[in-house]
């Protein structure tokens, strides 16, 4: 008894082995069929689980081959290989079985006094890195370096006290205000406790402060309930630039206003820039608004960056058809001047299951055989000028 | 900063809140107002009070006068104050204005959905051209019948359940009229046109209007639509309850229909999943398919793409400008977006505090925009094409329209003022033969001219 | 600006116009950056209500807590002020003021064959003076102790209202802390205090009550702390609800934008806890403390009512009900004996939940008007 059941032990256990080998080697043959298939471009017998994972290796592969490169001297922000994963699903013991990849391999430079515009529709991450360059989601892997100082790795101590030099400003200018505290107290309160001012000048600063910002000076002892969307956006940057910030992200600080409201704050907010030598990386769904205040721009979707560039060559030389499809999109104010429109169809696919392949090859007009199997590389097409689709190969 | 600033702060914000006396005042004349509105809106009067006769016979809508107030705790809030304008037939108006204008509650006194006690039509009257089915003495509608050319009605064989004729005794079959049907196999029943005036129907009569003969697309797909129904569920609804003597077969196929119609690739997969399972951009083409079902001579679209992404805008633009061409209604579409006023309408209405401003054809209001306000609006958007360095934009604060002053409501923020301003409120001065503008820079060339 | 300038038609005016409007851009623009006054009249012109007012205004808006204010102020002004004014009788004071009694008895003797009749007449002292009927000496008569019912239940309601406060203390203390700690923390920390809290919840309450008294019986626990105790640990018992409302509010909050950018303020934990979370949902929690009181003041007296609670001659409302469970003839003839502390728990009740039904909607912030 003992002894079969030994043998059979072995038997299996060899067995095992056999079937790896197997395993191996329908995976060579298979990885070496996908490598003729993409040079000979026909794709009927392409393995997309492979693909995605020697692409997904190779991701790590160049993440940490980066790793030990000295930060840009020049850059008050340098994001590289950023990715945050958000957990759908865990096992029990925690091992998570699908996630959200909101922000997907993404880097990027900011040079101090710029301002950086991300422009994509919901869903494609932009808030997610937003708040993760603050590291107020904690990234899943990647680096980000705050003039020079890796930022991602900090323990929370640390962060504490370089939060003063990066701050943000909300979406809604409704629920980003404590309600129960007048707005003396809202700005008031981080000068306090990061001991900007001596105690007993906290008052005339916040004063000084609020007039910077378009505020009167009676507003002090008001609730923010009392404020309309404008005012309360006011308040909320007044607070931001109380600890006096270098780097502030703007999370769709003007998509919740109105129109006319809307080019006060921008306004406002390139002022601040110019009085106090501000970077900003100002997040939107809007062009034109990003178009009027940006220096660079990224366009995004679904988590990862498709477009990267200044402005000027973003907008006279779009290179992903997604960022032609976005131009083209947004609603012309000439009532007699009707254009084309690149109107893209179907919806946004969900992040936590994207397409196979590049990501927009789904609505992609311009769509390859290659773009559904392949997702294509981002790289510099002209100078700092880079952009991800298989167009440009 | 010493005491005596704190004082003086102090001072400002008790002035700024109102006294325990006002408040009282306010609340007591708010009860008494809101309790004879609520009174006249729930009277039962005879049809012949609220159906009347149209200015113009190509319109569809005619506003008029209308004031619908907000009684609050702070005071009378006068969100439509005395807004005019039509809608012609087959064609689209919009709205413009920022939040606060009034733009939404004029849209929601049409549809008569201001929420009581609080928010109420006071004055004005809203003529819609309606159609409403003939009744018979017991109050049945009446069907039409197909008649051959000589105009006799043209008898059917009545069938039985299992599709076989039904016969009489002698065998020879059971006749009928032949009832007129339209394509989606509705029996059509005689209609007969009729101008009602909303604002002094009474509230339950309003469902013999809303849904069937004038139907609400909403700012927010994602609310509203009910959860626990499936797509089908809730668009069969508006049939069953509109299209009198609909089955539930017929239902379902005039509402695949309708998903045909608003561009759902796959109307069968979607007429029976739930909103969840749709995406933002297919529950604004179902509810817009809803808005349609009822076939409505008014579709009311409020905002209807604001909460939408910008490549889902485009879809939904290029959707509503194709329905235009082929639905046999007006729309009314309510936004804040110059943009998408100019992709879809027609004739703009601009709002600003409750009252009208400008109003003229799409291309009047944004080649030669007259209004001080216009303009400012039209220069704060930064656009595509346009490279200022600077943004232009309108100083101060859209106001509360509570205690409105007399004088123009937009002359602390106005670049323009006159010394007329300070005086009465402008009159709607004509500019050309479609074009009105309130502002005193007119007023005074007309007069001259 | 305009005035002096002159236009033969409009539509000269408006091609000027349209010229003119680049000029103004310019010039209006150099005024944007600084403060702007034109605001300032039309701000003038909206007056707010001041925050203290709005909630007062809510407040008063429903009759019901209008009226559970006055119920409730007016049980405080008899059970705290009543014995100061009212002092003819003492909370334990029995009435021993003797009153006769006589009963007259027929008695038959024989007496030589003669039937003789004798009346016979008892007099009996009764000693205390015990379930009066009400009376100018009695307000509302006495109890089986003779003891004053009238002076009775406002000692009891003292004792009654003082145990419901604490109980509800320490149920929203212990439901706060552990509440917040689960909110805040998450992960671990929160699966653990919320598991104990569907424990606690699944324990038969009252059951329970009964088998601990009998231990405290059987140990002899003084009676006077008994109440105190038992609440106590009814407090240890009732702190769930608390918890996962608390617990369900910091899930909320955290997720607000204020809370993140409180986070990116880099302010320390205890700053955001205590100063950014508690402050925002006291309104929430003073709601449900009101709202059970009332049932605090219940579970007092279902206790006491079963003899488990304040023990005679002490009073409390729920104690003085307690005479019926036993005395049938009490029940049936002396509706002074229960009646009064009966209606007294009604009301107390009552008006908690009117008061807290009030609150809720006062102090709800979604509450825009």
């Amino acid at each position: 008894m003992d002894n079969e059941n030994k043998n059979k032990r072995i038997s299996s256990s060899e067995e095992k082995e056999i079937a790896e080998k197997e395993a191996l080697e329908l995976r060579l043959k298979k990885e070496s069929a996908n490598e003729a298939a993409i040079a000979s471009g026909d794709f009927t017998d392409f393995d997309d689980e492979l693909e995605a994972e020697r692409e997904e290796a190779l991701k790590e592969q160049v993440a940490l081959n980066d790793k030990d490169i000295e930060p840009d001297k020049d850059a008050i922000l340098e994001v590289r290989h950023l990715k945050k994963y958000f957990v759908l699903k865990k096992t029990i013991l925690g091992k998570p079985i699908s996630s959200l990849r909101a922000v997907d391999d993404v880097s990027f430079i900011v040079k101090p006094g710029e301002t950086l515009g991300i422009v994509g529709e919901s869903g494609c991450g932009k808030t997610t890195m937003g708040r993760t360059v603050l590291k107020l989601y904690q990234p899943t892997s990647g680096q980000v370096f705050f003039e020079g100082v890796d930022v991602a790795g900090m323990k929370e101590k640390e962060m504490r006290a370089l939060r003063t030099k990066m701050q943000i400003v909300f979406q809604d200018p409704y629920s980003s205000l404590p309600p129960r505290s007048t707005v003396g107290d809202i700005l008031a309160e981080p000068v306090k406790v990061h001991n900007i001012v001596p105690k007993n000048e906290v008052k005339d600063y916040v004063l000084e402060l609020m007039e910077s910002c378009g505020l009167r000076d009676y507003y002090y002892e008001r609730y923010p309930h009392e404020f309309s969307g404008g005012q309360r956006q006011r308040i909320c940057i007044a607070r931001a630039l109380a600890v006096k910030p270098k780097f502030i992200v703007c999370d769709e600080p003007v998509s919740a206003l109105d129109v006319s409201i809307q080019a006060q704050i921008i306004n406002l907010l390139k002022k601040l820039q110019i009085e106090r030598g501000l970077t900003y990386m100002f997040i939107s769904h809007d062009l034109s608004v990003v178009k009027y205040i940006s220096d660079k721009i990224g366009i995004m979707y679904l988590g990862s960056m498709v477009e990267f560039g200044k402005k000027q060559d973003i907008f006279s030389n779009p290179l992903h058809p997604y960022t032609e499809a976005l131009f083209s999109a947004v609603p012309n104010p000439n009532p007699d001047e009707k254009t084309e429109r690149i109107v893209l169809t179907g919806d946004i696919p969900s992040p936590a299951n994207p397409p196979k392949g590049c990501k927009f090859h789904t609505r992609c007009p311009k769509c390859m055989e290659i773009c559904k199997h392949v997702a294509p590389e981002y790289k510099e097409h002209e100078d700092g000028h880079f952009c991800a689709c298989h167009l440009y190969d | 900063m010493g005491n005596n600033s704190d004082e003086k702060t102090k001072k400002v914000i008790d002035k700024h809140y109102l006294s325990g006396k006002e408040v009282r005042a306010i609340a007591k004349a708010n009860a008494k107002e809101m309790r004879r509105l609520e009174k006249a809106k729930n009277r039962v009067i005879p049809e012949s009070e609220y159906v009347t006769q149209m200015r113009d016979e190509n319109n569809i809508l005619e506003i008029e006068n209308l004031h619908s107030y907000f009684f609050t705790d702070q005071g009378v809030v006068k969100a439509v104050n005395g807004v005019s304008f039509d809608i012609p037939l087959n064609s689209t108006v919009g709205v413009v204005g920022e939040s606060g204008c009034g733009k939404s509650v004029t849209s929601m006194s049409v549809m008569r959905l201001l929420q009581g006690p609080s928010g109420q039509i006071v004055e004005g009257s809203i003529r819609f051209k309606a159609y409403d089915f003939k009744v018979d003495p017991n109050g049945e509608y009446i069907p039409v019948y197909v008649k051959d050319e000589d105009g006799n009605v043209v008898m059917e064989e009545e069938l039985n359940e299992d599709g076989t004729p039904r016969l009489l005794k002698d065998g020879s079959p059971v006749l009928k009229p032949k009832l007129m049907r339209d394509e989606n196999g509705m029996t059509v029943y005689e209609k007969e046109e009729k101008v009602f005036d909303i604002a002094k129907m009474p509230i339950k009569q309003m469902y013999r209007l809303r849904g069937r003969q004038m139907s609400m697309v909403f700012q927010e797909p994602m609310t509203s639509l009910n959860p626990i129904f499936t797509i089908g569920d809730q668009l069969d609804e508006v049939t069953l309850l509109h299209v009198p003597g609909a089955t539930k077969a017929m239902a379902k196929e005039h509402s695949i229909n309708m998903l045909n119609l608003v561009g759902i690739a796959m109307p069968e997969r979607v007429y029976k999943s739930y909103p969840h399972e749709l995406s933002g951009g297919m529950r604004q083409r179902v509810m817009i398919a809803m808005a349609l079902a009822g076939e409505p001579r008014l579709i009311i679209a409020d905002e209807p793409t604001t909460a939408l992404d910008v490549t889902i805008q485009a879809q939904i633009l290029s959707l509503f400008n194709d329905l235009k061409k082929r639905i046999n209604g007006s729309i009314l579409l309510i936004t804040h977006d110059l943009g998408v006023i100019a992709e879809m309408a027609d004739y703009v209405v601009v709002m600003y505090a409750g009252r009208i401003i400008e109003k003229g054809t799409a291309s009047e209001i944004f080649h030669k925009p007259c209004h001080p306000y216009t303009q400012g609006l039209q220069k704060s958007k930064p656009t595509m094409t346009s490279s200022e360095d600077k943004l232009f934009n309108i100083p101060g604060n859209v106001p509360n329209p509570i205690n409105m002053p007399d004088h123009c409501y937009f002359k602390e923020r106005c670049g323009k003022c006159l010394k007329k301003c300070s005086g009465d409120y402008p009159e709607m001065v004509q500019v050309s033969p479609t074009h009105f503008v309130a502002c005193h820079l007119y007023a005074e060339e007309e007069k001259r001219g | 600006m305009d005035e002096n300038k002159n236009y033969n038609s409009p539509e000269e005016l408006l091609d000027a116009n349209a010229e003119e409007v680049k000029e103004d851009i310019n010039e209006i623009n150099a005024g944007v950056d600084e403060l702007t006054d034109a605001e300032k009249p039309l701000d003038k012109n909206v007056r707010l209500l001041s925050p203290t007012r709005m909630v007062i205004r809510r407040f008063l808006r429903s009759k019901l807590s209008i009226a559970g204010l006055i119920m409730l102020a007016a049980l405080f002004l008899f059970c705290w002020l009543g014995p100061i004014v009212y002092t003819k009788w003492d909370e334990t004071e029995t009435d021993y003021t003797v009153n006769a009694d006589y009963t007259v008895y027929e008695i038959t003797a024989e007496n030589g064959g003669d039937t003789v009749m004798y009346a016979q007449v008892v007099v009996s002292y009764n000693d205390i003076n015990k379930l009066a009927k009400p009376s100018k000496n009695h307000l509302l008569g006495t109890d089986e102790q003779g003891m004053d019912i009238f002076t009775r239940l406002m000692y009891g309601g003292r004792l009654s209202l003082t145990i419901s406060f604490l109980a509800v203390f320490l149920t929203s203390a212990l439901g706060i802390i552990m509440g917040g700690l689960a909110g805040y923390y998450g992960g671990a920390v929160d699966n653990i205090i919320m598991r104990i809290c569907d424990v606690l919840i699944c324990l038969p309450t009252l059951p329970l009550m009964l088998i601990i008294g009998t231990v405290l019986d059987s140990n002899e626990v003084p009676s006077d702390y008994y109440i105190y105790l038992l609440m106590g640990l009814l407090s240890v018992f009732s702190w769930p609800g608390m918890a996962r409302l608390v617990r369900g509010q910091i899930l909320f909050l955290r997720e607000q934008e204020y809370m993140v950018a409180a986070e990116a303020m880099g302010y320390s934990t205890p700053r955001k806890i205590f100063k950014h979370l508690i402050p925002n949902i006291l309104p929430q929690i003073l709601v449900s403390m009101t709202l059970s009181l009332g049932s605090m003041i219940l579970y007092e007296s279902t206790l006491s009512y079963l003899n488990l609670g304040v023990r005679i001659p002490y009073a409390s409302w729920g104690t003085m009900v307690e005479v019926i469970s036993k005395r049938n003839d009490i029940l049936q003839n002396n509706f002074n004996v229960w009646g009064p502390p009966g209606i007294c728990i009604i009301i107390a009740v009552l008006g908690f939940n009117f008061i807290g039904d009030g609150l809720r909607d006062a102090l709800d912030p979604k509450q825009r008007r």
